[in-house]
């Protein structure tokens, strides 16, 4: 232990000369609407979802042909040269070949609306399922499917790879007598192009001024899993925590431009109870009509509270995610306005459409925005946590994240096994431009890394840890995106020594 | 030389046992925190020089911590058993598997190892060295709040927040973070509205801080204790004394009370309107001390009210709010009384804050207006006629918000027996009962079910 410079000079009789005012570094901030779902009557859930596959296919096939014709043009394999084949159906038994499709995943733990439909007595759900995937890979198929048809995929080659249903590939080998595609070598279609920094900004002409003015050093707060419950007794965690941002324990906290929250602010507020939360709410005398004990405002008041607090001194960014009242299907929308009575007044009113981003930011989850020049992409984990299920082995975020964004799917695994909006024309979640940064909410762990694209590209991968049983938050330097994680000790229980 | 932080620090900590924490302090003597934070330690050394002990300190330590050893065995332990998610969910930090993708670059860092960290903790005196050796650097170290002994849990200095928030929160915070030392942003946009209806401030909270910040915690304290049992037995004990002279003042208005308790039965749902309609009995019982400033409040808010009352918006949003008002008073089922204790009071006050903070303060439905009609007739012992009763309609504005509304219908009715009679019996033995009521109107027992209220006596 070293006490730095200056570190006590607190630790002794007051001054009268603390007038210092500490002022905040800006914020260049502009968010980008692509997950605005339409409101009211353009809303609707009638189309089906397999457009939704369609329409991924048919975006993703020239992306992934072109990685695939540069990696296996010169690819021999016994003299035989291998040749692109346009439709699954059309692999002719025998022949080296290479295809493009979706890949989707038949297993028998996953589950199924057909399934569901035939067993609708039952009273309530079957538990969710921790894995998908069989521990012992039996029942497991692999498929690639196109418009055409499906190909049933085999190989050892692709035990090694990471796939879920709804990721686009080209796969390359033979199908055997069987009728099953071997598989020697598959592509992905890797990172899309990646925005210079402040290219938004330089199409406009006070872009290159904000450059110029910026003083460096800033720095991007990212949070997630605060899972308020209003009555939990470590409120003294959340209590530091805006001591810290506000600057008023340590002058550290000035350096941060930006907080974001990334989703699970409140613990048990998602529409729709998971089964132990619905559990636990039959236990207890049934009442009729409305039921004033069955809400608990105090979650969302304390939420109000903790963002009310630092709002006057920090703009904030809030995702929703998978146990904040939001709709449950992706992408969800912002969080409403009424739920925070305090801080809304750090909002535009609502219809009222200003071109500024609001000061409080309720955004969308998925979210993608720039921040100080950088694209930002990010959710609140769900996408990852539904991937997770079908991955065997090992819990790897940062190698999903990885195959989350060299698939260019915000959410691959949607809509079969997580809950989606039924985009028709023009689909969100895939992923055009490549982020600087790629942060994803209410993991098991704080992990983060760099990864590099063909094309230069260059990307932080940030999974963030639930709040709630790490503390920690992680922040990044917004010039060199350099991160560092801010950790709130638990420990003292006052075990007087 | 007194020093300014000495008289209430000692009676916060040493006479009332609370903790104080240097954001409290600061709040309570309108001073920076960083001053805050050295009038807490010159606190802490004085009061030990004379009597060792008498103070205990926790302290607040951020820096970087060194590094912990990985946990690496319980990383490979859960494998991809299917139901091995509890508690044992670690990602494999030291050795990622490599994803098999083709990218060239196998720098691939594990986390927490070349990452800086920054850790922040709350220790108390007799931890601070072990916490200090977790650290390998320490960047700030001041003491963070001051109490009369060890804590058994550091959590219970989340108390101090709560009444900072409570007691400041009529404090500007964009104006306020000079004084305090808030980080300030220049760049902060927050609607006009919200300055231009504060929420409203209790009047006596504020002089009294203004003037003496001491007494004026204390009072707060009670009044604004987390938990409501203890408010109301306060207020209960303020007012033992003043029941007995009141008695035969009170048994009349609480005749009054009891009839009116019986048009009230009519409708049941309009909590609001009982509530206010036994108003008139406490203006009876002049000699209450809280009146005076239980009318004040009132006015301000009215005053409050019209003053911003000038736009149309404002005042669409206005009945809105009120509508809204309404909304959550019938919803809340609350126990209430025939007169608004101070409790109930600031219950309701706050009510309307958190209601609507930043849109100002609706202004109360008048009781009087929806006066209840009766036509009857009376034969042979039942009484039958029609009479006027508020119901709730609620339907679908134009916004797409749920709004009830009470509208007046006419409704017949047939009863066995006069109402009136039965009030007059329960009123006549004056003595027991009639104090009984006076004193559960003020406040006191009284407090329990509303459904009590409405019974039968």
């Amino acid at each position: 232990m070293a006490m730095l410079g200056g570190a006590d000079v607190f630790m002794s009789d007051p001054r009268d000369d603390y007038q210092n005012e500490l002022t905040r570094a800006p914020s260049f901030y502009s968010p980008l609407h692509i997950f605005d779902l339409p409101g009211g009557e353009a809303k609707h859930y009638q189309q089906q979802y397999a457009d939704v596959y369609f329409l991924r296919l048919a975006l993703l096939k020239p992306a992934v042909e072109q990685v695939a014709k540069e990696a296996w043009d010169d690819f021999e394999l016994g003299g035989e040269k291998a040749t692109q084949v346009d439709r699954v159906l059309d692999v002719r038994q025998g022949e080296l070949c290479w295809v493009v499709g979706t890949v989707y995943m038949e297993m028998t733990l996953k589950p199924s609306i057909l399934q569901d439909i035939s067993k609708d007595h039952w009273i309530s759900a079957p538990p969710t399922r921790e894995k998908f995937i069989s521990s012992n890979g039996v029942g497991d198929e692999f498929m690639l499917e196109d418009e055409s048809g499906r190909l049933r995929l085999t190989g050892s080659h692709l035990q090694s790879q990471m796939l879920v249903t709804g990721c686009v590939v080209a796969v390359m080998g033979t199908e055997n007598s069987d009728g099953v595609f071997e598989v020697i070598d598959m592509q992905v279609p890797d990172l899309p192009r990646q925005p210079q920094r402040w290219e938004r900004e330089k199409g406009q002409k006070q872009g290159k001024k904000l450059q110029e003015d910026k003083p460096s050093g800033g720095k991007i707060a990212v949070i997630s899993g605060l899972s308020l419950t209003g009555v939990s007794g470590d409120t003294i965690m959340l209590d530091n925590l805006t001591d810290y941002l506000l600057g008023e324990s340590s002058d550290l906290g000035v350096k941060i431009s930006r907080l974001i929250i990334a989703g699970n602010s409140l613990a048990h507020s998602s529409p729709i109870p998971s089964r132990e939360e619905a559990v636990a709410k039959r236990t207890g005398p049934r009442k009729y009509g409305y039921d004033a004990s069955a809400y608990n405002a105090g979650p969302s008041e304390q939420f109000d509270k903790f963002l009310s607090t630092i709002l006057p001194s920090i703009p904030v960014t809030l995702l929703p995610g998978a146990s904040d009242p939001a709709n449950v299907t992706l992408p969800q929308q912002p969080l409403h306005y009424a739920l925070f009575p305090k801080s809304r007044s750090f909002c535009a009113p609502p219809k009222e459409k200003s071109t500024k981003a609001d000061w409080l930011d309720r955004v969308t989850n998925p979210w993608t925005g720039d921040i100080d020049g950088w694209r930002f992409l990010g959710t609140g984990g769900q996408p990852i946590d539904d991937i997770y299920k079908y991955v065997s082995g090992g819990d790897d975020r940062l190698d999903m994240l990885e195959h989350v964004l060299r698939w260019r799917l915000s959410a691959p695994t949607a809509p079969d096994t997580l809950w989606c909006y039924p985009f028709q024309d023009d689909d969100p979640l895939l992923i055009k431009d490549c982020p600087h940064v790629y942060f994803v909410g209410n993991q098991p762990e704080y992990a983060s890394t760099v990864i590099r694209g063909p094309a230069g590209q260059s990307v932080t991968l940030l999974s963030l840890p639930k709040f709630s049983e790490t503390r920690e938050m992680v922040l990044l330097d917004s010039e060199t995106l350099d991160v560092e994680v801010l950790v709130i000790k638990q420990g003292d229980c006052g075990n007087a020594s | 030389m007194v020093d300014p932080e000495a008289e209430y620090l000692a009676a916060e900590v040493i006479n009332a046992g609370r903790p104080v924490t240097f954001k409290l302090l600061s709040r309570q003597l309108k001073v920076h925190v960083d001053q805050a934070k050295g009038m807490l330690f010159r606190f802490h050394r004085k009061q030990n020089a004379k009597k060792p002990g008498s103070v205990h300190a926790t302290y607040h330590i951020i820096g970087t911590p060194k590094p912990e050893p990985k946990p690496d065995a319980k990383a490979h332990a859960n494998g991809d058993s299917a139901s091995a998610q509890d508690g044992e969910d670690t990602v494999m930090q030291s050795s990622p598997p490599m994803s098999s993708m083709q990218h060239e670059e196998e720098e691939q860092e594990s986390a927490g190892e070349i990452v800086k960290r920054t850790a922040i903790t709350i220790a108390q005196e007799q931890n601070l060295e072990a916490a200090k050796s977790s650290y390998e650097t320490i960047s700030k170290l001041f003491v963070y709040s001051l109490e009369p002994g060890p804590m058994k849990d550091t959590s219970v200095l989340s108390e101090c927040y709560r009444r900072v928030e409570k007691e400041f929160s009529h404090e500007d915070p964009l104006e306020m973070c000079k004084v305090y030392g808030t980080a300030h942003n220049p760049n902060v946009t927050r609607r006009t509205l919200g300055k231009s209806a504060p929420p409203p401030v209790p009047v006596p909270n504020k002089a009294a801080a203004n003037q003496d910040p001491r007494p004026s915690s204390i009072q707060n304290g009670t009044a604004t204790k987390a938990a409501p049992t203890k408010g109301r037995k306060g207020s209960g004990s303020n007012e033992t004394p003043k029941p007995t002279p009141q008695v035969d003042a009170a048994a009349i208005p609480a005749k009054a009370a009891e009839s009116k308790g019986k048009k009230v039965r009519v409708d049941k749902s309009d909590i609001f309107a009982s509530f206010a309609k036994a108003k008139p009995k406490k203006k009876v019982a002049e000699d209450q001390p809280m009146e005076d400033m239980e009318e004040e409040e009132q006015e301000e808010d009215f005053v409050e009210a019209k003053e911003v009352e000038d736009g149309a918006t404002k005042k669409a949003r206005a009945e809105r709010a009120a509508k809204l008002k309404n909304m959550f008073n019938e919803d809340e089922d609350e126990p209430m009384n025939d007169a608004p204790s101070p409790t109930a009071e600031t219950e309701q006050q706050e009510e309307a804050e958190a209601a609507s903070p930043i849109d100002k303060p609706a202004p109360v439905p008048h009781p009087e207006e929806e006066q209840q009609q009766e036509f009857l007739t009376v034969s042979n012992g039942r009484r039958r006629g029609k009479r006027r009763v508020m119901t709730k309609r609620t339907h679908k504005d134009d916004e797409g918000f749920l709004v009830t509304k009470e509208v007046p219908i006419w409704e017949e009715f047939s009863e066995d027996e006069p109402a009136p009679k039965k009030a007059k019996i329960a009123v006549a033995p004056s003595g027991g009962k009639g104090k009984k009521a006076a004193g559960g109107a003020k406040g006191g027992a009284g407090q329990g079910n509303i459904m009590s209220f409405f019974g039968k006596k």
